[in-house]
């Protein structure tokens, strides 16, 4: 989802001159299987800006596949202002054509360098920008826990729940800003759903005993969740409504994490029902549920299918908490990085999880072909349960 | 319904990591909350389900449910009626006891009784 923020960001774009296709390594990059690992970084230099309009360009940059560098080594230059408005100039250094020219205002500083890194990372890759995206997450202080949205990179944190209990498990509707996420508000872990444009919500499922794990359909008409009212933690699948509520696991082990295939027909999730936690996938109308394939990894939980229905990406554990990718068909996992709780971003390339510091949870970034790092502006507290508006 | 976190605190069962199986040096625990409700037919109880921090927080969530259930079936199976205990999970959320070592988890991964009585 794009950022839509109050004011309105106007883009004058002055001049857009693409000579020849953007370079072939650029192309290439776009090309490769995200699971090609060590892909080479693309190295761009900045000129011109200062402070956070550097900062934010830089960290941009930095997590999209590029890597900040002297105009001397870049393959492609960036230069401009942001003295009142954030101006930009995109050149291939080696063709000595312009790539784009522009100038934004009506935004925060802030918002217009995202708008520029976005309009770079779309004119030399091809693929959309995350720099105006959102993400939720659970900030947990003392014994409780409240959701949060911030934009991607951590900052313009808001608050969204004063539940003053665990409030947890948030998971965006796609294209809307609407948030589903267990609260123990009512004694009980319940799953509330919550419109962030009016601020109004209201009791989505208060069945007996556990009620978590609210996953969207990706046409938002359904909603795929954790209940142990049958006996033990199974996956139901119910209409956006609450009505038409289906089991579709029936085992005697926890289930948990479930999550959608874009085109909305399966359903895959984390079950111990073969005696170690593996993921699993099953028809969302129900049916059978069938082992996925995860060769290389033993317990797996919280899986997250990627938006172009490619790679599914999940928790190990092996020792410690490991993030890992496989075909969305099953096969040979890649691990990536230490770290747990991932989620995709809309570009099916970067992801978002969960990293502990010395006790402490910080939410951090990965793009996954570079393997590169970023911890978000990290909100006081432990920040945990990432996940990304789509 | 006036809950009593202290009657039973004594009666706390500890599971093995990864496991929602109670363990034989856990019934004769369980057994004494059996025969407490047979003795106070209007008294009910809520069992909590926790884990250590060694699962991830959904999983874990599921987990700690899962042995706050196992904990219910047993009293089910010993003639408590359903209807007279409730199950809540905290995941990994309301550790016992801080710290990042065997000695911490072992203690967080447990079944809590509360005892709920009318008010």
């Amino acid at each position: 989802m794009k950022h839509k923020s109050a004011f309105l960001l106007t883009c004058v774009v002055f001049l857009s001159v693409t000579a020849r296709p953007p370079e072939t390594v650029a192309q290439d990059d776009h090309e490769i299987d995200i699971t090609h690992l060590g892909a080479r970084r693309i190295p761009i230099s900045l000129e011109g800006y200062t402070g956070e309009v550097l900062d934010t360009l830089r960290f941009d940059l930095d997590i999209q596949g590029f890597e900040v560098t002297g105009a001397d080594k870049a393959q492609y230059l960036v230069s401009g202002s942001n003295n009142s408005d954030v101006t930009g100039r995109l050149t291939d250094r080696v063709g000595k054509t312009t790539l784009l020219s522009a100038r934004y205002t009506g935004g925060t500083l802030r918002s217009e360098a995202h708008t520029l890194s976005d309009a770079i990372v779309e004119k030399i890759t091809g693929r959309n920008g995350i720099a105006r995206t959102k993400i939720a997450f659970k900030v947990e202080t003392g014994q409780n826990s409240e959701i949060y949205v911030a934009d991607y990179d951590g900052h313009n944190a808001k608050q969204v729940t004063q539940d003053h209990t665990i409030t947890r498990d948030p998971a965006w509707v796609p294209a809307r800003r609407v948030l589903y996420y267990t609260s123990y508000k009512a004694g009980n872990p319940d799953i509330y759903v919550h419109d962030l444009q009016s601020g109004t919500r209201r009791a989505f499922a208060r069945y007996p005993g556990l009620n978590a794990g609210a996953a969207p359909s990706p046409d938002g008409r359904r909603v795929a969740l954790v209940l142990s009212k049958g006996g033990s933690p199974d996956i139901y699948v119910c209409d956006a409504d609450g009505s038409n509520l289906k089991p579709l696991t029936r085992t005697r082990e926890a289930e948990s994490s479930p999550c959608w295939s874009p085109d909305g027909r399966t359903i895959c999730f984390s079950s111990r029902h073969e005696g170690k936690s593996a993921l699993f996938v099953v028809s969302a109308d129900g049916g059978s549920m069938r082992r996925l394939s995860t060769a290389g990894a033993l317990n797996c939980t919280e899986p997250d299918w990627s938006p172009d229905g490619k790679q599914i990406v999940f928790t190990r554990l092996a020792g410690d908490f490991e993030i890992c990718v496989v075909p969305a068909g099953g096969g040979a996992m890649t691990p990536l990085v230490a770290g747990e709780d991932p989620a995709w971003a809309p570009n099916s390339r970067t992801v978002i999880f969960t990293r502990r510091v010395k006790g402490k949870r910080v939410v951090s970034l990965l793009d996954v072909p570079t393997k590169q790092i970023k911890d978000i502006q990290q909100t006081s507290g432990s920040c945990s349960q990432p996940c990304w508006a789509k | 319904m006036t809950p009593d976190h202290n009657r039973f605190a004594a009666n706390t069962g500890y599971f093995d990591f990864d496991r929602a199986t109670i363990k034989p040096s856990e019934t004769g625990k369980i057994d004494e909350v059996v025969r407490y409700l047979q003795g106070s037919p209007t008294h009910a109880v809520q069992i909590e389900g926790h884990c250590d921090e060694r699962g991830t927080e959904q999983y874990n969530l599921s987990l700690g449910e899962r042995r706050a259930l196992a904990v219910r079936e047993y009293l089910v199976r010993a003639g408590v009626q359903a209807e007279r205990a409730f199950t809540i999970s905290y995941g990994e959320s309301r550790p016992a006891v801080p710290g990042h070592n065997e000695a911490a988890w072992s203690k967080n991964r447990r079944g809590v009784f509360v005892l709920l009585t009318p008010k």
